[in-house]
């Protein structure tokens, strides 16, 4: 161990070295944190070289989303790869480096009158790399769609350290398979994302939000329902318990964002529909709330439960009866129109595995369970639900020898 | 074709699904590009996936190159069989499996006609957004190959953006059945990645496809103006003012001119340097700032006449004129070669320009019709393909063309896809690694390459890399 | 052979290989096949022309598997004439031969001596009539095997009494405003004098005076689809010579007013039939630009004249009503609003739009005969869309159309009338009553 460290040391200097602690029961690994390509190339070689085992990491808030590694020799961060390489206000693209933070991309854009997607939670604890990297997809979903919908392209490293580029900084491109597409949600599994590029979308002149609060989670969602037949497109829709948004007990919010004339129409639809409405005209804030009201698997164990919108009460109510016959209290934060349910959990909770296998006996669900240290066995993700054997072979071109994220998707 | 394998095949699809007779066979020797020529040796029309699980796996036995194919619409030889082997058609599938309209999706098989989806789900306010100019002829099925475009692509994004799965024909006839909707997949996005693959990964045969409501207002204007550059300068503009119009297209004054003589005569006044469609929906209210805004842009670039679409019937006039365009061209000359560049937005009269000064330079007549806010140009050169000296000259120009986009940080295609057409090309976009890794991807799909073979990945790379085969699966670590 | 025989070459060239017309061909929907729609059938067309192909059996049977419906023709960009195309390379095809001698004789005896004889058209309409009332007619499959297969699915032969021709001349009713001249057509008189009747009678109706020239009879539309040029020319040189001496009121020539959508659409092509005849030329052009559907010339009438005949009368039609835009009048004609404008003015019609109207039912001249299977597999596809409609009366105005689309109605046991716009008309003028204000 010491051995990899001082290596690292010796391509990177002291400050290029630190270490990365995965879970309790293992001793933390050496994380090296190459400031430019050369140098992340260079560790990548020195991996290749000596048979090393690499994890790729961002700003780690990504990394209980999947299995940790099955062996692993160091991590390999992309943090300090970090800068805007271009921003195009008059094309609506942006190019980062890997390592730069959400918040300094949207920011970046904003000045420009752009947004960028996907508006991740605690943006400023998130690196682009990774967040691609791990699949995220944004508080803006409903509107903008999954984050892979709008990467026009990568520059990522191999595992020879060898570097190559799919798709481009174009609104439209269809030249060349689109790899990028692959290593969005492949979890560091295939290569190490160097720079993507993004589509950016107009900045909304205005956001304001709508809250209503239900006496249950069942009429919240039928009202959900009731804004999703209308001709309105929110940013999102957000039906939570938790303490900190203050519904009482639940509390439908209606993120709109867009022009002044269209957000004013827009809220009219929904208050015709829907009667007696809060407004929060400092929608800004108000989303930004409510974006990170997603649970921090960190600290402590959450589900993430996806299925279709017409299937989202029933297993949102099933998932709360075997919460509650496993005796746990929780709260809930839903996006009904993507069909997400997010709960976070007590941080020790012994019938975890049960509760997630019977979770998972739910028809039209999938289960993803976040957090450090799961119990022994406990699969994080539902498996895929056909391809393992191609996703095996893509793994075997991209990596032949293994070294990436070993065991964290396959 | 050995005879045995020929009589299993027809065993599966029956005489009507099986193409041996060489005059049959010879309409398959192209696409909509028709510089390149090959005629299969079998045409396979199967009628659903088990039919063509069967036929895959017989020509998998036997090695045979598989050429998949949908309407034969694209313009990149993406279905030309220039190696030989067995065109497998999706012609004969074309049903509309399901459609779910709480959940807002569909099913269909691939060979459905693109505008036979939307018009299968307009009772219940829906439709399938991607629309390419083929729309009334190309299939779902193709659509997915080349991940196509279209005017509407501009709000709604590419097919990508609408596929949410896949049931896919391996080479080796597996079923791979990624069709089920999924909210974010488990592992690798297989779906994602196939969307594009030109036919080189399987051949898909059902398709799971995302519907968007019908918006509640739309407003089709069409401004005319004096010249191309100031008609260009506007689009730029309005991009630049992250104004969100539906669609944006341009069409010069040739291309009006064909248009105006064609059944698809739109009423595009035919004395204009060039006319701006542009298209804004939403709610009324949205749709009449956007609308005012623009306007004022496009007063600003001296628009000379601006024309509103007074009701559905003008507005798919309007449409149906820009998507008869490609086709009304052959009333300039017997062929014609669609270039499918991709610049900048900031870049557009630029490259308009540069474009049309190329293909002057070389004697060769060009005329433009483009979807503007996308930056995706097709500057067409009219030809004969005859004229063997001509053809030279349009591929050198056509080169010239991309050769001048890339370095403009533009790219090959935008939605037509690369194919035989632009293979070579590819080099100027990618280097020798990241070409490799495309072909490495590929025999990820397709160990003997026996999809599609010779399409979208250079000559000199495959000759390079035909040596070291992947690695097995056994020794892939996961 | 010579390839320029067979293929126009120039005509080839306009096609740009876009594929647009795919799916308007019932050919290319029902196999799927890129010969058998019609940019592939160009695409071979012009390999013929440019050596790369022989002029074969195979190719003659992709080019005789066309309906000629010229649907692609309504959505080519690029203006390709398949109808004027098809007919050279057919005409080509058959002076080369290579067709066994039972079908040269047949088609002889169907081209050369039926169609044109109004008497034998008769007689053999009178046999076949009391082959059907007798039932003799379904011992034609024993009788000739494969190729009396089609005997019993001809069409019921109406009695004698509805056979009798067009009086030469009928008066309008009232005060005359003008005076056409009507096609008498072949297969008309014999199984649908009841819609030429009724041709006449709303003609008078509506003011105009009819002429019917006895000597007229088949146009040659047939005769041309299916490659018979030679014969086509002098049917038309006969039509033509019939028609000439009507003058309208004002003295001009009067238009010639024709119920069937194919061979209007054939007649007024009559000038590039007769191109190469120094003779006829001319006479020719001048005859064509007379050529009027019935739809259309109504339709064009001051609005007084429909009045006089339609205003405020109901017809005993039972709704809803679709309109089917026979191939011949749309896509040969661009006729599409004319009769959706004329049914508009019968009192208290629900008229609905019939999904994909302007494809072809499968009728298609004769090929409904020619090739039975195909044609009932392309009706198949256009009664599901009738039966979507829930139409209980369908309109249109081509005899095939009229005859195929009651053979689908029978056989897909749909309650649905089948009629001929003039019939329509007709009831608002016989049985209708004026309608409440």
């Amino acid at each position: 161990m010491t051995n990899i460290r001082e290596r690292l040391a010796d391509l990177l200097g002291l400050d290029g070295v630190s270490e990365l602690a995965l879970d309790a029961s293992r001793s933390p690994l050496p994380m090296a944190k190459p400031t430019d390509e050369a140098e992340l190339c260079a560790v990548l070689e020195l991996a290749a070289r000596d048979g090393l085992r690499v994890l790729p990491v961002g700003a780690g808030s990504r990394l209980t989303w999947c299995r940790p590694p099955t062996e692993c020799d160091l991590a390999l961060s992309t943090r300090r790869l970090a800068g805007v390489v271009a921003y195009e206000p008059g094309d609506g693209t942006l190019t980062a480096l890997a390592g730069t933070p959400m918040d300094v991309l949207a920011r970046t854009a904003a000045d420009g009158g752009h947004h960028v997607t996907p508006d991740v939670p605690r943006p400023a604890g998130t690196t682009l790399g990774g967040v691609l990297a791990g699949g995220a997809s944004g508080f803006d979903r409903l509107r903008h769609g999954p984050a892979r919908w709008h990467l026009l392209g990568t520059r990522v490293a191999e595992a020879d350290g060898r570097v190559t580029t799919s798709g481009g900084r174009l609104v439209k491109n269809v030249t060349g398979y689109d790899l990028h597409r692959l290593y969005c949600g492949s979890q560091g599994s295939l290569c190490v994302i160097l720079e993507a590029s993004l589509r950016l979308f107009p900045l909304p002149e205005r956001r304001v939000v709508v809250r209503r609060s239900f006496p249950d989670a069942e009429s919240g969602l039928a009202a959900a329902w009731a804004v999703a037949r209308l001709a309105v497109e929110p940013l999102a829709v957000v039906l939570t318990d938790r303490p900190d948004a203050g519904g009482a007990p639940w509390s439908l919010e209606i993120v709109l964002g867009g022009r002044k004339a269209r957000v004013a129409w827009e809220r009219g639809e929904i208050e015709a529909a829907l009667g007696e409405v809060a407004i929060e005209e400092d929608g800004v804030a108000r989303a930004a709330l409510l974006r990170d009201l997603e649970p921090d698997p960190t600290h402590a164990p959450a589900l993430h439960l996806t299925s279709r919108p017409s299937r989202v009460a029933g297993v949102l109510s099933r998932a709360h009866g075997l919460l509650g016959s496993s005796g746990v209290t929780t709260t809930s934060v839903i996006h009904p129109g993507v069909a997400t349910v997010d709960l976070p959990l007590p941080a020790s909770f012994d019938g975890l595995a049960g509760l997630v296998r019977e979770l998972r006996s739910i028809d039209g669900a999938r289960v993803a369970v976040r957090g450090t240290d799961l119990p022994e066995g406990l699969e994080p993700l539902d498996p895929p639900r056909a391809g393992l054997a191609l996703m095996r072979r893509l793994r075997g071109v991209c990596d032949p020898d293994g070294r990436f994220a070993t065991g964290r998707v396959l | 074709m050995d005879a045995a394998l020929l009589a299993a095949l027809g065993a599966i699809v029956g005489d009507d699904g099986l193409i041996g007779d060489a005059v049959r066979r010879k309409p398959y020797e192209c696409d909509g590009l028709t510089f390149h020529k090959r005629a299969p040796d079998l045409v396979l029309l199967p009628e659903n996936t088990e039919q063509t699980v069967h036929c895959m796996r017989l020509l998998c036995e036997a090695g045979v190159p598989v050429v998949p194919r949908g309407a034969g619409t694209g313009l990149a030889g993406g279905a030309t069989p220039l190696e030989g082997g067995v065109v497998v058609g999706t012609a004969r599938m074309r049903r509309v499996l399901e459609v779910d309209v709480v959940d807002r999706f569909a099913r269909v098989e691939a060979g459905l006609v693109n505008l036979d989806l939307s018009r299968a789900c307009a009772t219940h306010g829906l439709f399938y957004a991607p629309d390419p100019s083929s729309q009334m002829a190309c299939t779902i099925g193709g659509n997915v190959a080349n991940n196509s475009g279209g005017p509407h692509c501009f709000k709604y994004g590419a097919t990508t953006r609408h596929i949410l799965g896949l049931k896919i024909v391996t080479p080796e006839g597996e079923v791979l059945d990624l069709s089920e909707p999924e909210v974010d997949p488990t592992g690798y996005d297989l779906v994602g990645l196939f969307v594009g693959s030109e036919g080189m990964f399987g051949l898909a045969t059902e398709i799971t496809t995302r519907l968007v409501p019908l918006p509640e207002v739309t407003e089709t204007l069409l401004a005319v103006f004096p010249s191309l550059e100031a008609c260009c300068d506007s689009v730029t503009e309005i991009i630049a003012a992250r104004l969100e119009p539906s669609a944006i297209e341009i069409l010069d004054r040739m291309t009006i001119q064909a248009v105006e003589a064609s059944v698809y005569a739109a009423g595009y006044p035919e004395q204009a340097e060039a006319v701006l469609l542009l298209e804004s929906e939403g709610s009324a209210a949205e749709v009449g700032e956007n609308v005012a805004d623009m306007r004022a842009i496009l007063v600003r670039h001296g628009v000379l006449e601006e024309r509103r679409a007074r009701d559905e019937h003008e507005r798919a006039r309007l449409w149906a004129g820009r998507k008869g365009a490609f086709g009304a061209m052959g009333r300039i000359a017997p062929d014609l070669y669609v270039a499918d560049v991709v610049v900048p937005r900031t870049k557009l009269r630029e490259l308009v320009l540069a474009s049309t000064r190329i293909a002057h330079a070389r004697g060769l007549t060009i005329s433009n019709v483009f979807h503007a806010g996308d930056g995706n140009l097709h500057p067409n050169i009219s030809y004969d393909r005859r004229d063997a000296d001509e053809v030279e000259r349009v591929l050198d120009a056509g080169r010239e063309i991309m050769k001048l986009c890339v370095a403009a940080g533009g790219s090959l295609s935008g939605e037509h896809g690369i194919g035989l057409e632009k293979r070579e090309e590819m080099e100027l976009v990618f280097d020798p690694p990241s070409l490799e890794r495309m072909l490495r991807v590929r025999s990820a799909w397709d160990r003997d390459g026996r999809m599609n073979p010779g399409k979208l990945i250079p000559v000199r790379v495959c000759m390079e890399l035909r040596t070291p085969p992947p690695a097995p699966i056994s020794k892939a670590r996961g | 052979m010579d390839p320029a025989t067979i293929v126009e070459t120039a005509s080839t060239l306009d096609c740009i290989h876009c594929g647009l017309c795919l799916r308007t061909c019932p050919t290319y929907r029902l196999t799927g096949i890129e010969s058998a729609g019609p940019r592939g059938r160009i695409h071979l067309m012009r390999a013929v022309a440019e050596g790369e192909l022989d002029a074969g059996a195979d190719f003659a049977e992709e080019m005789n598997a066309c309906l000629l419906c010229r649907h692609c023709e309504s959505v080519c960009p690029s203006g390709i004439r398949m109808g004027a195309m098809m007919e050279f390379t057919r005409g080509g095809l058959e002076a080369g031969g290579g067709r066994p001698w039972w079908s040269r004789l047949a088609r002889w005896a169907g081209f050369r001596v039926l169609l044109p004889s109004r008497r034998l058209l008769g007689l053999v309409a009178a046999l076949l009539r009391l082959a059907q009332k007798t039932g003799a007619v379904r011992l034609a499959p024993l009788l000739l095997g494969r190729r009396g297969a089609a005997a019993p699915s001809l069409p019921a032969v109406p009695p004698a009494s509805e056979r009798v021709p067009l009086p030469a001349r009928t008066a309008a009713v009232g005060e005359p405003r003008g005076r056409v001249s009507v096609l008498h057509g072949c297969v008309m008189p014999v199984l649908f004098g009841r819609v030429n009747r009724s041709t006449v009678r709303v003609l008078a109706a509506a003011g105009l005076e009819v002429r019917s020239p006895t000597r007229a009879g088949c146009c040659g539309s047939l005769h041309a689809h299916n490659g018979d040029l030679a014969a086509a020319r002098a049917l038309a040189r006969k039509t033509i010579a019939a028609h000439e001496g009507i003058t309208d009121l004002s003295g001009a020539m009067a238009p010639i007013v024709v119920n069937s959508a194919g061979c209007g659409s054939h007649m007024k092509e009559y000038g590039e039939l007769l191109s190469d005849d120094a003779e006829w030329h001319e006479r020719a052009r001048s005859f064509a630009a007379r050529v009027v559907d019935f739809s259309e010339h109504l339709a064009a009438c001051p609005d007084e004249f429909l009045d006089a005949a339609l205003a405020g009368r109901s017809a005993a039609l039972a709704g809803p009503v679709v309109w089917d835009d026979p191939c011949h009048l749309c896509h040969g004609q661009g006729v599409r609003a004319q009769p959706r404008s004329l049914l508009d003015r019968i009192a208290g019609i629900e008229r609905v739009e019939l999904a994909e109207s302007e494809s072809c039912c499968g009728s298609a001249g004769i090929y409904s005969l020619l090739r039975p299977e195909a044609s009932a597999a392309i009706l198949d596809e256009r009664l599901s869309a009738l039966a979507a409609s829930g139409a209980r009366t369908l309109v249109t105005a081509n005899p095939g159309c009229q005859l195929q689309w009651q053979t689908g109605v029978r056989r897909a046991g749909l309650d649905v009338e089948v009629l001929h716009l003039a019939e329509a008309l007709d009831r608002a003028l016989a049985d209708g009553t004026p309608s409440a204000p």
